[in-house]
């Protein structure tokens, strides 16, 4: 039986975000640092939290900027890190089906 | 500056009561008091504090059924009691053998055991009231609608030789909680309606004072301009109040005492309290009650606080997010499980 693995990040329960007209503020309610996202990264703030999927949140970023679908994929693969070094987002891995 | 709980006892029913996380009413119902030994060691925090203000709230402080001795025991420091007006005679002939030079008494006139609002036989006894503390008295009055009225107190501070200054409050939201009070969006019309006030307050020489919350663009210029030539006590800010609750919690203010709260122990003093509990709120002062606050001049000269602490965090979100994300190439990995 075949399964792949693939990242998985999570949005902790004690992280909280406002948004604002030209950013979002994302807050964790046991730390001392508040991170403040401007422009793409705001965007795509917003997208996470709606929900979408990740094909999705790449087609709107894509829609957003007119960039190649590659591209966006690897832009949100960089932010999703820069996230979750920061500590606003957990990353972790999953094993599914094939 | 450090308000000392020393009852939850309450008769009142006011609607827009911001306080109803701090008083945790014992699970059978009956209030509680501070007890003296306890309220000995709250006024040791404020001497090693170096406040030389003892400012006593509830609930309401004047049921609690030692209050003299409260008094008798706070003596030698300027004594503020935060009360609803509605205080037993007992505790009210104490207050006023007080000189008045060293005692206000904050009246909130708009403390209210209906709904609707003070009924005609509470608003006589608190006026009485009022008539009895005369220089000692100071009218309060919670803003929670947009058309409020505050003539009659004008009136009422005149004929009373109260103090000449009316402390006005915004009905602030408790974080997590339901009390009803004035959204940042109506804060414009009540700005024009205090502005309009406080210039006939002027006209009597009683001025207003603006309590926390306030915010400098709920009001125009031109409205700035009449709140200053009516001398009106202007302040756009919102910091930890240290409200000391019965059991020695200590927290920001009422609107977050359920939320931002530490404890007093040891021989922390004001500061370090005010410290902690700034660090704690701290990453959401980033954020104001409007979605332009974060990037509004004033705010980031530290000219105005963005408004209510609490009525900002109520806009931080907080919902469980996932996302599942393929390998770099768009693929997902393949792992041969055997």
């Amino acid at each position: 039986m075949t399964r792949r693995a693939r990242a998985v990040y999570t949005v902790g329960e004690m992280i909280r975000w406002a948004v604002d007209d030209d950013r979002v503020i994302v807050v964790n309610d046991l730390g001392p640092d508040a991170h403040v996202l401007m422009g793409r990264e705001a965007l795509l703030w917003r997208f996470l939290t709606v929900p979408h999927g990740y094909g999705e949140l790449a087609e709107l970023l894509r829609q957003a900027a007119d960039r190649t679908e590659p591209q966006v994929r690897h832009e949100l693969r960089a932010i999703l890190e820069r996230w979750a070094r920061l500590g606003i987002l957990t990353r972790g891995t999953e094993m599914g089906d094939g | 500056m450090a308000n000392l709980i020393v009852s939850d006892a309450c008769p009142m029913r006011c609607p827009f009561c911001f306080a109803g996380d701090q008083m945790a009413r014992s699970a059978n119902g009956l209030s509680r008091y501070l007890p003296l030994a306890e309220f000995d060691r709250r006024l040791a925090f404020l001497d090693r504090s170096g406040i030389g203000e003892a400012r006593l709230i509830g609930g309401e402080p004047t049921l609690h059924p030692q209050f003299p001795e409260l008094v008798e025991r706070a003596q030698g420091r300027r004594i503020v009691v935060f009360t609803n007006g509605l205080i037993p005679e007992r505790a009210l002939a104490c207050l006023e053998r007080l000189p008045e030079t060293q005692c206000t008494v904050l009246v909130n006139m708009n403390a209210t055991r209906r709904p609707g609002g003070p009924g005609a036989a509470e608003a006589r006894h608190r006026a009485a009231v009022v008539h009895r503390l005369g220089a000692r008295a100071k009218l309060g009055f919670t803003i929670s609608r947009v058309n409020f009225d505050l003539d009659p107190l004008f009136k009422l501070v005149i004929a009373a030789g109260a103090q000449r200054g009316i402390r006005l409050g915004l009905a602030q939201p408790i974080l997590g909680g339901s009390n009803e009070y004035l959204h940042p969006k109506q804060y414009p019309a009540a700005g024009k309606r205090i502005a309009d006030f406080a210039e006939r307050g002027a006209q009597t020489d009683v001025r207003l004072e603006l309590d926390c919350g306030f915010v400098r663009c709920m009001f125009s210029d031109e409205q700035v301009k009449i709140l200053a030539d009516a001398n009106t006590d202007l302040g756009w800010r919102c910091n930890p109040v240290l409200d000391i609750a019965l059991d020695g919690t200590v927290s920001h203010c009422f609107p977050l005492a359920g939320s931002v709260r530490t404890r007093l122990t040891g021989d922390l003093d004001a500061a370090e309290l005010r410290g902690r509990l700034a660090a704690r709120t701290g990453p959401y002062r980033l954020a104001g009650i409007y979605r332009r606050c974060s990037r509004c001049p004033l705010k980031l000269q530290s000219e105005c606080t963005g408004g209510c602490l609490a009525a900002t965090m109520r806009r931080f979100r907080q919902r469980p997010v996932r996302i599942a994300v393929p390998d770099e190439h768009g693929q997902l990995t393949e792992i041969t499980n055997r």
